[in-house]
């Protein structure tokens, strides 16, 4: 038997689940969204373009397009600076350094559900830890209600914030040991001071790894739904789109509709991913 | 470039406040949980809140087995994430080994397509998912489960996996081959084993994906009976009256096999976060 028979046979069950479970839904998706499909009875008549051009022309169509945007911007923006100060903390040498990095990499493992009852909790307005102690560190005539419509969104940048900066700290934390200690110290013998070393050696060599991180982590985070939909997501306050993707299909039934959000959704990871793996190969070809 | 900060700066303040800051943000919902769990009820709702508990009180778990079909869901939940893992890991170990071994015209284009699946988010997965488990009848089942976290988990395993066979020396299957093993004898002596280390690790994240995954399980399920975890903490949590010292002692026992993984896995976390293992 030749090799590739071989190679061929031990990937057809991946091949055989990959496109069975992920292929064929994207295609069915496409279908999908040009039908008026019902979630729960068997309707399924042919609407042309009908969904989307629905969707263009709806002003919160649009709202969710902006508060999505706000949200991937802010949480990745916020991520990436606190992520890189604590991976700089967490590559100087203490005592306990180990238990303090278990403790900082800890939230990103934490199932979502887990994350936004506990932060519910959290900031109850009545019983809330935190809603107890901003209310005695910023005392003000009424204490804040941070799970109020006005707010929640807020409350649900800091979770997130929470939940998914080990992920920035932990790939830049390794990339910052291969950094060779020796140019570093040269340039503490020659005068430069721990800003001038960040600025001209350390944000050079990690600029790599945040190009990478700010376009997947945009990726993630524009395409996130656990933990928007469980923290902030069962009203219209924080309606982003997969959470819009998911009211269209359980909340009001339009299995169609909520088809058309989620091929939007679909192109533009698509874009994504392949703006990603140019910038991979790219980086491949430079190393190799 | 550690030593170089050491010598600059005496003393390290910002080293103390730094560490004490992110322990204490990071730490304390933890703690908070676990405490809640613990909380008698006079202590529940006091104001300013109990920030320790000299009564602990077991209520909450025991109201959690005793109202609850806890054990239900958690068997649920562990019969589909270990289907998914072993079906996920046998199917990515094969196709690694092949994509290592035996390359063939389309073997390079697969692997993209595999990079491109592994990118793909569930809620745009799961909308077509639905429609078509409906169909085949896979709606609350728990091999629709299986085959549907199973088929996330591989395209990062073999992601995660190919670097671990590739490593393998040629030379080490042809000696076994010398010394009188077939094809399947050397793979399963000589190469799986070398490869071990890079199995246990998509083990464990595949098993993370199911364990901790709300939205296939609430579309996909929706007999009690059959649910998994975390979409039966949230039925909790929506029911009309919140009993939280019995919602966090669930939150206590669904993060448990979690954080005993994470201290498991530590040293795998870089490469599984990179391939997307846990988005």
């Amino acid at each position: 038997m030749p090799g590739w028979f071989w190679g061929a046979l031990l990937l057809s069950p991946a091949f055989l689940l990959v496109a069975g479970v992920i292929a064929a839904p994207i295609a069915y998706l496409v279908r999908l969204s040009f039908t008026d499909a019902h979630a729960y009875l068997p309707r399924f008549g042919s609407v042309g373009f009908d969904n989307y051009a629905a969707l263009l022309r709806a002003p919160h169509f649009w709202d969710s397009v902006r508060t999505t945007v706000w949200y991937a911007g802010l949480t990745v923006g916020l991520q990436l600076v606190l992520g890189v100060l604590i991976a700089l903390l967490l590559h100087q040498r203490f005592r306990g350094r180990g238990v303090v990095r278990l403790v900082a990499l800890a939230p990103y493992m934490v199932p979502s559900i887990v994350v936004a009852l506990v932060w519910r909790w959290l900031l109850d307005p009545t019983t809330g830890a935190y809603s107890w102690f901003i209310d005695k560190v910023w005392p003000g005539s009424e204490p804040p209600n941070l799970l109020s419509p006005n707010l929640i969104f807020w409350s649900l940048i800091a979770v997130s914030v929470w939940m998914f900066t080990p992920f920035i700290v932990i790939s830049v934390l390794a990339r910052l040991q291969t950094i060779d200690p020796s140019v570093v110290e040269a340039a503490t013998v020659d005068g430069a001071g721990a800003w001038r070393r960040f600025w001209h050696i350390v944000l050079p060599e990690l600029k790599p790894v945040l190009y990478t991180l700010i376009l997947l982590r945009f990726m993630f985070m524009f395409t996130k739904f656990d933990v928007v939909y469980l923290f902030a997501g069962t009203g219209t306050e924080v309606r982003t789109l997969p959470v819009l993707t998911f009211q269209r299909i359980f909340g009001e039934a339009r299995l169609g509709s909520g088809a058309a959000v989620a091929m939007i959704l679909f192109v533009l990871l698509m874009i994504f991913t392949t703006v990603y793996l140019r910038t991979l190969y790219r980086e491949r070809e430079e190393t190799a | 470039m550690t030593t170089a900060l050491h010598r600059l700066s005496r003393v390290r303040w910002y080293l103390v406040i730094g560490v004490v800051l992110l322990v204490a943000i990071n730490g304390f919902p933890f703690y908070w949980m676990a405490l809640t769990s613990v909380k008698p009820g006079t202590e529940l709702f006091s104001y300013p809140p109990a920030f320790f508990t000299t009564a602990p009180d077991f209520g909450g778990f025991q109201r959690l087995f005793e109202t609850t079909n806890f054990l239900t869901y958690a068997k649920n939940s562990l019969i589909i994430a270990t289907g998914a893992t072993a079906l996920s890991v046998v199917v990515s170990a094969l196709a690694a080994y092949g994509l290592t071994r035996f390359p063939f015209p389309g073997s390079r284009a697969f692997s993209t397509a595999i990079l491109y699946a592994y990118t793909f988010a569930p809620i745009v997965i799961v909308v077509p998912l639905y429609g078509m488990f409906r169909e085949a009848g896979l709606i609350n089942s728990h091999l629709g489960m299986i085959l549907a976290y199973a088929s996330f988990g591989v395209p990062f395993s073999l992601w995660l996996l190919q670097p671990f066979f590739r490593a393998i020396p040629a030379e080490l299957e042809e000696a076994a081959f010398v010394d009188g093993a077939n094809r399947v004898k050397s793979a399963w002596y000589v190469v799986f084993p070398q490869a071990a280390p890079g199995l246990i690790a998509v083990s464990v994240f595949t098993f993370l994906l199911a364990w901790e995954d709300y939205l296939f399980a609430r579309v996909l399920i929706t007999q009690d009976d059959l649910k998994t975890l975390p979409i039966a903490l949230h039925d909790l949590y929506n029911a009309s009256l919140q009993d939280w010292p019995l919602l966090m002692a669930a939150a206590v026992l669904i993060n448990l096999p979690v954080l005993i993984a994470f201290l498991f896995v530590q040293k795998y976390l870089v490469a599984g976060w990179g391939a997307g293992a846990i988005k």
